[in-house]
């Protein structure tokens, strides 16, 4: 433990000697990339320490503790980097990592497709090579922070002859060229979180593809692991700090920006937290058919909360990650819906009404039309199913018919 | 608080496993489902002589006094094979009973007893249709002993003593006796259930002579927070059945072919049994956070023991259900063994009181917490 208080030291005297608040953001995470305390788990040589993951909460305590800013990690940004690290070559790094840190740039995924959801392997944009440059062209879905991304992570297919998942290649896409053009997409719960993204002729350099040809599956992985590990952190980094001055002011747009897609995401679990205080407000919790109705909820809830404790315990011991995701995210999915079930059970006929006539202005009627996007978003009920039946209880996989070259796999037509 | 057993407790799960996998075949199981016997008494001396019924009675009173956890590995073990025995009647129940509330004469009386397996505890709440409550309470005791009949009781045609809970007109409205069966003013009968595997009894009591267990008027109290208790050790014995019926299910599935491939390639099956594994697992999560509960007597423990007990309720029926829809006609079958976890996921989700009370005692012990 020693070295820890030596880094621990270490890192609260350079933040007593570099921190200043009268510097613009930018310019204070340029220093934090210069001193390799802006991501210390990241290598020396990128703006790091070689410091273990382990110890970064102990780090960022100190920075706590004096109300310093960090690097800009939210949103796509750190999937981004995260990608690049391990599968960029060194020119990507000394272009990109800097000023994703700084956030200066901010980044988008584009791997969904119209035609390939749960498949994503499926993809048909298309990247091909006209001796100078590669020309892209095809569409991108649920690509949340599109409209305002300087660039995207693309997953392209580059060659139609061979199975699927070997004939996709990444590229990193300037998303300000002409010839992406951003839509965004309305959902059945009034908001627009997600964007359309319709690429014509865009054309990408080819020291801009990353890693090999035809390793664009291997790649994406890397993003979509770190996107799973991400999820927990991403409330904790992105909390409004309150304080008041320009440098905090700066921080609050960029946190602001990169949460305004999220914000009816409490709504989407169900808020089984509002459950029992609205029982008791309205003086329903004396009707004896709710009181089961909220108990069963309540113990789906727990059960839910318990598992990730215990998954998150055999991690911290060192045990190999198990079905964990797959689990929370069915249990999630059960515990939303029962929570909609539940509240208009609470609300009754208030229900109905959405905005300011409605219950909580309006909140429970969001609850209602936005639960039904647990089950699908990020992998649905049925790719979990798949999962767990496949890799925890060893059952084989159902006969498929996309294994031959991709361009004789039938496919949706867009 | 701890997710998992200790290395030393899952010593004992190994020993548990390879000792049951001997000794208690589902052929076992089905000795006693077919056969006149209401428990198998080879496999009960063996349990004895490892020392299982003396898991938890401290060692004043010759037991092992080791923690609940371990007997929560052992209910895990014993739900797992279906064990055909007394053991919850004797150990969860009347054990704890004795332990809770038994003066110092009492716990040297029969401690000792049913550590060594010499005796076999039950308790006698039920009497009848409809969910007990003290005002529904016919049974009671006099200056001239215990009058009333008990239905159904568990494993109250082999059991030496019984805890009744009889009513009392102070206090909560109960009081808890301890009561010899075996004399003359007590007659039982068998009777027959939904799980013949493990026997229950009519117990009817003419004057009885009978010795208050704890204060009177607090019999109530002291049968809930028996429940308590047991929910947590039942919901390990159910957590371990429901595991058993998903295996079942798996190993069937697997080998099972139509229209040219195993059943088990199918996306219908597959995910009937993913459901089956999530909640197994889910409940499993409850049921160390109820053991965490019992083994340090936290103040969470209704919530816990409730939350386990429904939990487990609902693993165990979805498990041996969805067992039987797997193995299509041959489940329905007496030759096959699908219907034991499904008669006895029928029996625990009955025998301790049933979903919706566990379900309003939940809501009762979290109205009561946040109005403290």
């Amino acid at each position: 433990m020693s070295d820890l208080t030596a880094v621990k030291e270490e890192v609260r005297t350079w933040l007593q000697e570099n921190w200043d608040d009268s510097l613009s953001l930018v310019e204070w995470r340029n220093r934090l990339a210069d001193s390799g305390w802006g991501v210390p788990d990241w290598p020396r040589q990128w703006y790091g320490r070689d410091l273990p993951v382990a110890i970064l909460p102990e780090i960022e305590e100190e920075f706590a503790e004096i109300n310093a800013i960090g690097v800009a990690r939210s949103g796509i940004r750190m999937l981004a980097a995260a990608t690049i690290l391990e599968h960029g070559s060194d020119m990507h790094k000394k272009e990109f990592l800097r000023r994703i840190l700084t956030g200066e740039d901010t980044w988008c995924q584009l791997f969904s497709e119209p035609g390939s959801g749960s498949d994503l392997a499926g993809a048909t944009t298309r990247a091909d090579f006209d001796g100078e440059n590669w020309i892209i062209n095809g569409q991108k879905l649920w690509t949340t922070s599109a409209h305002h991304a300087d660039y995207g992570l693309l997953l392209a297919r580059t060659d139609w002859d061979v199975p699927k998942h070997q004939g996709l290649t990444y590229f990193i896409l300037d998303m300000t060229q002409p010839g992406v053009d951003v839509h965004q997409v309305k959902q059945m719960n009034g908001h627009a979180s997600f964007n359309q993204v319709f690429i014509t002729d865009a054309t990408i350099a080819p020291q801009h593809r990353v890693d090999e040809e035809g390793a664009g599956w291997r790649v994406a992985m890397t993003t979509l692991a770190h996107e799973r590990r991400n999820a927990d952190g991403m409330n904790r980094l992105n909390r409004d700090s309150g304080l008041p001055g320009a440098i905090y002011e700066e921080e609050r747009k960029e946190v602001a920006t990169v949460m305004e897609p999220y914000k009816w995401y409490p709504q989407r679990a169900g808020r089984v937290d509002l459950v029992m205080p609205r029982a008791q407000q309205t003086g329903r919790i004396e009707d004896a058919g709710i009181r089961q109705e909220i108990a069963k909820l309540l113990i789906m809830s727990k059960s839910a909360e318990w598992t990730a404790r215990r998954a998150r315990a055999a991690q911290e011991q060192g045990m190999p990650q198990g079905p964990e995701g797959s689990l929370g995210k069915l249990s999630a999915s059960n515990v939303a819906r029962q929570a909609s079930r539940v509240h208009t059970l609470i609300s009754g006929a208030d229900a109905l009404l959405t905005g300011s006539d409605g219950a909580m202005d309006g909140l429970i009627a969001e609850v209602l039309v936005s639960v039904p996007a647990v089950s699908i978003a990020g992998g649905t009920d049925e790719i979990q199913r798949n999962i767990i039946s496949e890799r925890v209880l060893g059952m084989e996989k159902e006969p498929r018919f996309d294994s031959g070259p991709f361009k004789d796999v039938p496919r949706n037509v867009i | 608080m701890n997710f998992e057993f200790s290395q030393e407790q899952n010593l004992l799960r190994e020993q548990a496993l390879g000792f049951l996998k001997d000794y208690c075949s589902t052929k076992v199981v089905r000795n006693i489902l077919d056969g006149e016997d209401s428990y198998d008494q080879e496999l009960w001396t063996k349990v004895v002589e490892m020392g299982w019924t003396a898991t938890v009675i401290p060692e004043e009173y010759d037991g092992l006094g080791m923690s609940y956890l371990e007997l929560c590995v052992i209910a895990e073990e014993l739900g797992r094979a279906l064990a055909p025995l007394p053991f919850s009647s004797s150990v969860y129940l009347a054990t704890e009973a004795l332990l809770a509330a038994g003066s110092k004469e009492q716990k040297e009386e029969w401690l000792p007893k049913l550590a060594s397996g010499s005796v076999i505890g039950c308790l006698a709440a039920g009497e009848g249709t409809g969910q007990v409550t003290p005002k529904s309470l016919t049974t009671s005791a006099d200056a001239s002993g215990l009058t009333g009949s008990k239905l159904p009781v568990a494993d109250g045609d082999v059991a030496d003593f019984a805890v009744v809970i009889a009513a009392c007109d102070s206090g909560d409205g109960a009081s808890a006796y301890l009561v010899d069966l075996n004399q003359s003013s007590v007659s039982r009968q068998k009777v027959d259930t939904i799980d013949p595997s493990r026997s229950h009894a009519k117990i009817d009591f003419t004057g009885a002579s009978a010795q208050l267990l704890g204060k009177e008027g607090e019999g109530w109290a002291l049968l809930n927070n028996i429940y308590d208790r047991a929910a947590v050790l039942f919901a390990w014995e159910q957590v371990g059945g429901s595991e058993t019926a998903l295996e079942m299910a798996k190993e069937y599935a697997m080998g099972r072919f139509a229209f040219g491939r195993p059943i088990a390639t199918y996306q219908a099956i597959k995910h009937k049994l993913a459901n089956m594994y999530v909640k197994n697992t889910l409940t499993k999560s409850n049921c160390y956070y109820g053991a965490w509960a019992l083994s340090t007597n936290a103040a969470e423990l209704p919530i816990a023991a409730a939350t386990a007990r429904v939990g487990a309720i609902q693993a165990y029926y979805f498990a041996s259900k969805e067992n039987i829809q797997t193995h299509g006609g041959m489940g329905f079958t007496w030759e096959f063994d699908c219907q034991f976890p499904y008669r006895r996921s029928k029996l625990l989700s009955i025998n301790i009181g049933s979903e919706p009370v566990w379900q309003e005692k939940l809501i009762k012990a979290i109205e009561t917490s946040r109005a403290a």
